[in-house]
């Protein structure tokens, strides 16, 4: 797991300890991603890279749309949404066609529920991302969904090429990869970002978010 | 319709009389109906009793069968098997039955109702009322002695004793003796005697000058001039304590401390502090504001913190942290000088004054005086006289003062 200090958190992001501490106690920024460490200097505060970055650039986008509490419940991994409709699944452009379409032969009629969703936007990320063809795509979204049987927002979808294979794994955050040298090229997505990603563009999709 | 009366010792049959009086020992056989009955001696009826108008027993008297009437005034005793049903209720003796209802009730002697007690109306109890059920009441005024399984009731007044073992439900109440339920919910509460509830207390605003305990409590506005210990959460509106007050988890509103407060963890918009608050995890509000003493095993965060008094906590963060006063420091004046490396000063003595330690303080400004610190970070860093410092990582505007002593000083580097 990568870990940034707090000190180049601050420095990279530019936010003020003041705006730091705000946001964790209005539990936009979880306690347990303050992770303590004893370094030379005495004890040092560190957060985990892949989920505070893309947090901090969350609230700086959006602290003047909404207020922090609203951002906290919308960025809560407790927030359980409720299910999409399959016929709403048309306006989430972070799916490609080509994957909604394998997706809804998968489930044809079905509801999708926000683990499935952040899992189709993260096979389509993580296929622009690699150049996989659009025909390969098809293929690749049904290997993400029986790789998913069972996965949780905690996860992460890495998607990786052997020779000209497409795979996909699901694996926790905290778990790092070492590929061999066989496998050059592969890409990571926390489901979990892409969740909160997700329900930042479409809200109206989601009713449990209406009240906010 | 014929009055019967029994004088000395005699029977009659059940059926309808028009007025009844019993003054010897007297035995009705059968279901009574009458317009009246008066008791003097001992007078039983071995089936129900209904009357249109009053029953009087000066006597003793018992029903084998339910009993419906108007009035009821019992200065003897009365045993009624079934349930009792009737207008006005007055006892100045003692009184068995069933399930009771009344429309209103006087309660001077002693009452035991097998079932619930249910009273229409307005209810006084100066004796003793025990209800194996449910009570159900109007305004009820309790001075003698009241307990009952569950107990929903309007305006509840306790100067003797109310122990409800299961769920108590009322309006205003107040309580100068004592009263215990398993779980309470009322309006506004004032107890200046004692209130105990094993569950959960919820209340409209409330006034503590004797003590309350609860397992938990959700109240609206709260002033705490006695004792209250909530073992579990507390929430809370506008929040004054003048004596005691604890909970495990406290999210309050605005948290007024002139007395002792603890609790585990503590969440406010604004905390003003001149008695004592602790807590044992951290301590959370926009604002803090501390003449006294605050301290946490864990964090103290907030947007601005401004203490005058004493401070101990692992952490202290947030926007603005100000600890101390200038005023504090001695010989008129202090100077400044950059420190862009290692520098060694010597602690000028400061007697008497309360203890300030973090291990930690970092805010976007700091200002300090008089504290001692491993490590202070923040964009605008004043050291004032008095600190010892272990380590000062600042990134802005950095003030030591000669009378303050900082071990090591961290600065941007260059590429910075």
């Amino acid at each position: 797991m990568g870990l940034i200090s707090k000190k180049e958190l601050l420095q990279r992001t530019g936010i003020s300890y003041g705006q730091l501490y705000r946001w964790k106690r209005e539990r936009l920024i979880p306690e347990e991603w303050f992770i303590k460490r004893s370094s030379f200097t005495g004890q040092e505060t560190f957060f985990p890279e892949e989920q505070i970055l893309p947090r901090i650039e969350s609230i700086l986008s959006n602290k003047d749309r909404y207020s922090l509490s609203e951002l906290s419940r919308m960025l809560s991994a407790d927030i359980a949404p409720g299910v999409v409709e399959g016929t709403a699944l048309g306006s989430v452009e972070e799916i490609a066609p080509e994957v909604m379409a394998a997706a809804r032969r998968e489930k044809p009629g079905e509801d999708w529920s926000l683990f499935e969703l952040a899992l189709l936007a993260a096979v389509t990320e993580a296929g622009t991302r690699l150049c996989v063809a659009p025909q390969d795509l098809p293929e690749l979204t049904e290997l993400a969904l029986s790789a998913a049987a069972g996965g949780a927002l905690d996860a992460v979808l890495t998607v990786f090429f052997v020779g000209t294979e497409v795979h996909a794994l699901m694996h926790g955050a905290n778990t790092p990869l070492t590929f061999d040298r066989e496998i050059q090229t592969a890409y990571s997505v926390s489901l979990r970002e892409t969740a909160e990603m997700l329900k930042m563009n479409h809200r109206a999709l989601f009713p449990a978010l209406k009240g906010v | 319709m014929k009055d019967l009366e029994i004088n000395e010792f005699g029977s009659a049959p059940g059926g309808e009389y028009g007025d009844v009086e019993i003054n010897g020992i007297g035995k009705v056989k059968g279901d009574l109906a009458c317009k009246s009955l008066e008791v003097n001696g001992v007078g039983k009826v071995s089936g129900a009793v209904e009357s249109n108008g009053a029953v009087e027993v000066n006597g003793m008297f018992s029903a084998e069968g339910a009993m419906r009437t108007e009035n009821v005034e019992i200065n003897g005793t009365m045993e009624v098997e079934g349930p009792l049903a009737c207008g006005a209720l007055e006892v100045n003796g003692a009184l068995k039955s069933g399930a009771l209802q009344a429309a209103e009730a006087e309660i001077n002697g002693a009452v035991s109702a097998d079932g619930g007690a249910a009273f229409a109306g307005g209810f006084e109890v100066a004796g003793v009322l025990k209800a194996a059920g449910d009570l159900t009441a109007g305004d009820t005024e309790v001075d003698g002695e009241l307990s009952a399984a569950n107990a929903s009731v309007q305006a509840l007044s306790v100067a003797g004793s109310m122990k409800v073992s299961g769920g108590l439900t009322g309006g205003d109440t107040e309580v100068d003796g004592e009263l215990s339920a398993a779980n309470a919910s009322v309006q506004a509460l004032s107890v200046a005697g004692s209130m105990k509830v094993s569950g959960e207390l919820t209340a409209g605003d409330t006034e503590v000058d004797g003590e309350v305990s609860a397992a938990a409590a959700s109240v609206q506005g709260l002033s705490v001039a006695g004792s209250m210990k909530v073992s579990g959460d507390l929430t809370a509106g506008d929040t004054e304590v003048d004596g005691e007050l604890s909970a495990a988890n406290a999210a309050v509103r605005r948290l007024r401390c002139n007395g002792e407060a603890h609790f585990g963890g503590l969440t406010a918009s604004e905390i003003s502090v001149d008695g004592a608050l602790s807590s044992d995890g951290d301590i959370e509000a926009d604002r803090i504001d501390c003449d006294g003493e605050i301290s946490a095993t864990r964090q103290i965060s907030a947007d601005e913190v401004r203490i005058c008094g004493g401070v101990e906590a692992d952490e202290i963060v947030g926007d603005r942290i100000e600890i101390g006063e200038e005023e504090e420091s001695q010989g008129g004046g202090w100077q400044f000088r950059w420190a862009g490396k290692r520098i060694a000063v010597n602690v000028s003595g400061k007697g008497g004054r309360p203890a300030r330690r973090a291990r930690l303080i970092e805010a976007t400004a700091v200002r300090l005086f008089g504290v001692e610190a491993e490590a202070v970070n923040g964009q605008d860093v004043t050291v004032g006289p008095g600190c010892v410092i272990g380590r000062v990582d600042c990134s802005g505007t950095l003030l030591i003062s000669e009378e303050s002593e900082v071990r090591e000083v961290v600065r941007p580097s260059a590429q910075e």
